[in-house]
Order: C-alpha cells, then structure tokens, then sequence
C-alpha cells in the first residue's frame, strides 16, 4: 500500500514538475519565434535584389500557301510558296517564339530603384539583349520619374511583349503589334498615380529617341514624345495613348546597282505620330481585349500609307482553361502623290511595300498547368489581303492567293 | 444529441471558411478601408491612403487564406493573380505584395512599418488593428 501511495505521489509530482517544465518551453519556444519573426522580418526589408524571369518556348508551322511573290527581274510571278516570317508548311519553326528574359531590381536607396533586364529570344539566335536598363526615383509615393533605356509605351501590351506568359495569345495581334515595331528607347517618363473616386488612373509622359534597325535601314525617331492614361475602374481598364516624334530614315540610291535612286524619299526629320486607345474587362471568367491603333509619317510623296489596325479578343475561363477568339485587321490609306515624283515606279514599289491590308480570326486556348506556367494553342486563319494587287508584304513573303491560309502556333509559357 | 451532431456538420463548411479581415498596425492612421481600396492596394493601384504610403502582405503561396482572399476579393485565382503580376513587374509599374512566412512575421511587419496584411477573424493578434472585414 505504501509502495503504491508513494509511487502515486511521485508520478502526481513527476508531472507537475513535467508540466510546469513544459510551460517555460512553451514559453521560451514563443520568446524563440518571434525573435526569428522579427529577424527574418528584418532580413527580408533589407532583400537586395529582386529576380524575376520569364521562358517561353513556342513553334508555329502553316499550311500550303501560293501567293504572288515580286521578284525584282521578272515582276510579279505568281504560284510561288509564300511563308509567314520565316514559317512555312514543310517544318515547325521553333525559334520564332522561343525566348528568355530575366529581371533584376534593387532599391539603391528609400526612394531610388534600378532595373536591368535582359533578353534572349530565338529570332536573334539567342544574342542576349540589354532591353531595360534604368533608374527610377520616387519624387513622391505616387509621382515616379525614370531614365535610361525603356521599352517604348506604344500599345497597351507593348512593355511586356516578351513575357507572353503575361497574355492569352502565343502572337500577339499581328496586324496591331506589327504596325509599328516594339522598340526601346533612350530617355525618360514620368508617372503619376491618382484616383477620382473610384477610378484609378495613371498618367506617363515619355521623351527620348528610338533607334530601330529595319531591313531597309536605320529607323531613328528623335525627340520622341508622348502620353498615355490608363484608368481602372473595378474589372474594367482602359488606356489612351499618343505620341509624336521626328523620324528619319535614309535610303540607299540603287543607280550602280541597275536600281532606283530611293534617296529622294528617305525621311529627314519628318513629322510621325501613332496613336492608340484600348480596353480591358475581365472579371475573373469573363476577358475581353480591344485595341485600335493608328500610325501616320509624312514621308516624301505621301510613300508610306497611314495604317489603321485593331482587334478584339473574348475569351472565357472554365477552371484551368481559357478558350478565347480574337479578330484582328489592318487598313492602309494609300493617297500617294507618285505621279509627281522623280521615278513613280520606284514611289509606287514603296508604296505598294508598305501598305498592308489583312484580316484574320485566331481561335485559342490557354492551359494553366500550375501557377507560373501555361500551355498555348492557336490557330489563325488570314483573308482579305488586298484589293488592287498591292505587294502586301507587311505578314507574309508575298501576296497569298490560297483559299485557306491558316497559322498553327504551339507555346509553352513560364514567368516565375 | 444527435441533431447537434447534425447541426456541427453543417456548420462546418462555414468554419472552414472562416472569415478574413485585412489589418494594419496599431499606430496607423487611418482606421477603415473601402472594398475598393482593399481592391486597389492589392492590385498595385493605390500606394498612399490619406497621403500615407501603404504597402500590401500577402500569406505564403500555398495558403488556403490567401486563395479564399483573392477569390472572394477579385474573383480570381492565384494563377491569374500571377499572370496579373506578371504584367506588373516586366511593365515596371508595381512588385506583387510582400509575403510573410507566417502570421508572427505579419504582425511584426505590420507593426514596424507601412503594411497592410489580411488573415483569419479569430486569429488576429492584439497588437493591431481591423481595417476591412470580408462580407
């Protein structure tokens, strides 16, 4: 009986002592995490550098497409196999889309940041690519001024073209986005954040110079200005831009080599503008995309047609997947004054080289296999490509002639 | 006994699906938020209220809160929410909220600077402060 009374107490005691020992644990367990709370806290504000990239790996190929193609002895040689860019039927074309970019920003300081990106894409055999590089400055938390080297804010997709994990296509609209190449630009803008009830809005100014390398020659726009205004008001947002620039583009005279003299009509400082509005709505299933867009160059003898170009995307999301459909167009308005130039047919081949006319559905579907990563398929079928036998050679190697012509693309998209 | 049994089951959705409220640190300012607000600081869009700069915390990635938060918040799931920050980030106009490894490091945040974080009703610690309760 004593052996158990005394084997009960000292169990009663044992786990008194236990418990009471347990409580200080406990304590000293809480007084441990939140030192480390605030410790990790600490060491996360002071993070030096952030990393942000992005990886697509796309592949288009095309059907069967005759087209008339001009060639520069014979004229216009009908039959011939036309491609779009570089794809054709006979291969998949995996370099097209097939692309890497990487992001490093810091804070210099409270108020100053600085941002290099750097890109690799396919179509320029993976040369890597300075395309951001700049400083930015909080003049104050909703006022910010940046300078350097900075993607132009042409469209409204226009600074994340690459990370097309960022959008529902693989291509972006071809007829907008390929009415003014997406470029970047030496020299600065300035963004203000305010709100008018409840709409947000954000306004940036940019000055610079552009400096886009074309098959024709160098493409230089100074004193590039412009404007644009994005408002956001609950699942809607808009966008308006415009801007203004001196472009300048010398072309070569040809004479020696059994050409034409192209020299009267390079660009000298000639008035350029382009401008765009757009809209967005997606309230988490529903997506619409709208954008219209407009470029305009008084170039020598009226060579290079004003271009109208737009698009409308619907998509819709079912769990993972987004089936969408998108239609997109572009126009020229040709009023060139070739009949009073110094050889018309040399204005008209410019004329007829830079106007595009093409309509196009693409139907598409977006896979989100996890966060950070999308599965793309689309299809775009083209018509409509000319009405008076122009080149049309803005899209495709020529002008097509076949009754379907259909672009299939493939993507793998990551953004992490 | 067997009707309150009953009635726990059905309650039990609800209590898995506890209520999120956003917070800020005591010494903040202000002391209530808009929808809109909660809206427009979590997108990016708004970075001062009543002139004071504010900046959002986000619950780790796997973080049921953080799914139910965005979802009944923006209608959207993570994976767009990334797409949307996607955007953001290359475009050079926002960094996606800072996250926290846990509801301690959240607190301490909230308390030592401009943050502004959100988590379950029953779990908010004393020292701070309910700006928006989640209808």
């Amino acid at each position: 009986m004593t052996v158990l009374y005394r084997l009960i107490t000292g169990i009663l005691a044992a786990s008194v002592a236990t418990s009471i020992w347990a409580e200080e644990l406990d304590d000293r367990l809480a007084q441990a995490e939140a030192r480390l709370a605030s410790l990790e806290a600490q060491s996360m504000s002071s993070e030096k550098f952030r990393f942000n990239g992005f990886i697509t790996l796309g592949m288009e190929r095309t059907n069967t497409i005759e087209g008339i193609v001009v060639d520069p002895v014979l004229g216009p040689v009908p039959g011939q196999p036309i491609s779009y860019g570089e794809s054709n039927s006979e291969n998949w074309n995996l370099r097209k889309y097939s692309r890497a970019g990487f992001r490093i920003e810091t804070d210099i300081n409270e108020r100053t940041g600085a941002v290099m990106q750097i890109l690799a894409s396919g179509q320029n055999d993976y040369d890597a690519e300075l395309q951001w590089a700049y400083l930015s400055y909080n003049i104050k938390p909703e006022l910010v001024w940046r300078a350097g080297r900075l993607v132009l804010p042409t469209y409204m997709h226009s600074q994340y073209t690459q990370a097309s994990y960022a959008y529902p296509w693989i291509e972006l609209p071809a007829q907008v986005y390929g009415t003014l190449p997406v470029n970047t630009m030496e020299g600065m803008d300035l963004t203000w954040n305010f709100s008018t009830g409840n709409v947000g809005h954000a306004v940036n100014v940019t000055w610079g110079t552009a400096d886009v390398p074309t098959e024709v020659g160098r493409y230089l726009v100074n004193n590039q200005a412009g404007i644009n205004l994005k408002s956001f008001f609950g699942d809607l947002s808009t966008r308006i831009s415009y801007s203004v620039g001196e472009t300048n583009l010398d072309l070569p005279d040809l004479t020696l080599l059994g050409g034409p003299d192209l020299s009267p009509y390079s660009l000298d400082s000639s008035f350029g503008y382009f401008a765009s509005v757009g809209g967005q709505y997606d309230n988490g299933s529903l997506l619409l995309i709208s954008e219209l867009v407009q470029l305009g160059v008084n170039a020598p003898y009226s060579w290079f047609p004003k271009q109208t170009a737009a698009y409308i995307t619907a998509g819709y999301r079912i769990g993972r997947l987004m089936p969408h459909l998108t239609w997109s167009a572009v126009e020229s308005d040709v009023e060139d004054k070739c009949a009073s130039a110094p050889d018309a047919a040399a204005c008209g081949s410019l004329v007829s080289q830079n106007t595009a006319r093409s309509k196009s559905w693409t139907l598409g579907a977006r896979y989100d296999l996890d966060a950070g990563i999308a599965l793309k398929a689309e299809a775009t079928s083209f018509y409509d490509f000319s009405s008076d036998g122009d080149a049309n050679g803005t899209l495709f190697s020529g002008l097509p002639t076949s009754n379907d012509v259909v672009v299939f693309r493939l993507a793998v998209d990551a953004a992490f | 006994m067997k009707g309150s049994f009953i009635m726990l089951l059905l309650f039990l959705p609800l209590l898995a699906n506890a209520e999120l409220v956003v917070v800020t640190g005591s010494n903040t300012e202000f002391s209530t938020l808009t929808e809109t607000e909660v809206r427009q600081i979590f997108s990016g869009q708004l970075k001062t209220v009543g002139g004071k700069r504010v900046q959002p915390l986000d619950l780790p990635v796997r973080s049921k809160d953080r799914e139910s938060f965005y979802i009944k918040l923006m209608g959207r799931s993570p994976e767009q929410m990334r797409a949307y920050w996607t955007r953001l980030i290359f475009t050079g106009q926002g960094k996606p909220p800072r996250e926290v490894s846990n509801i301690q490091e959240l607190a301490t945040l909230i308390n030592s600077g401009d943050y502004i974080g959100y988590l379950q009703a029953d779990a908010v610690p004393d020292n701070v402060q309910v700006l928006y309760r989640m209808q």
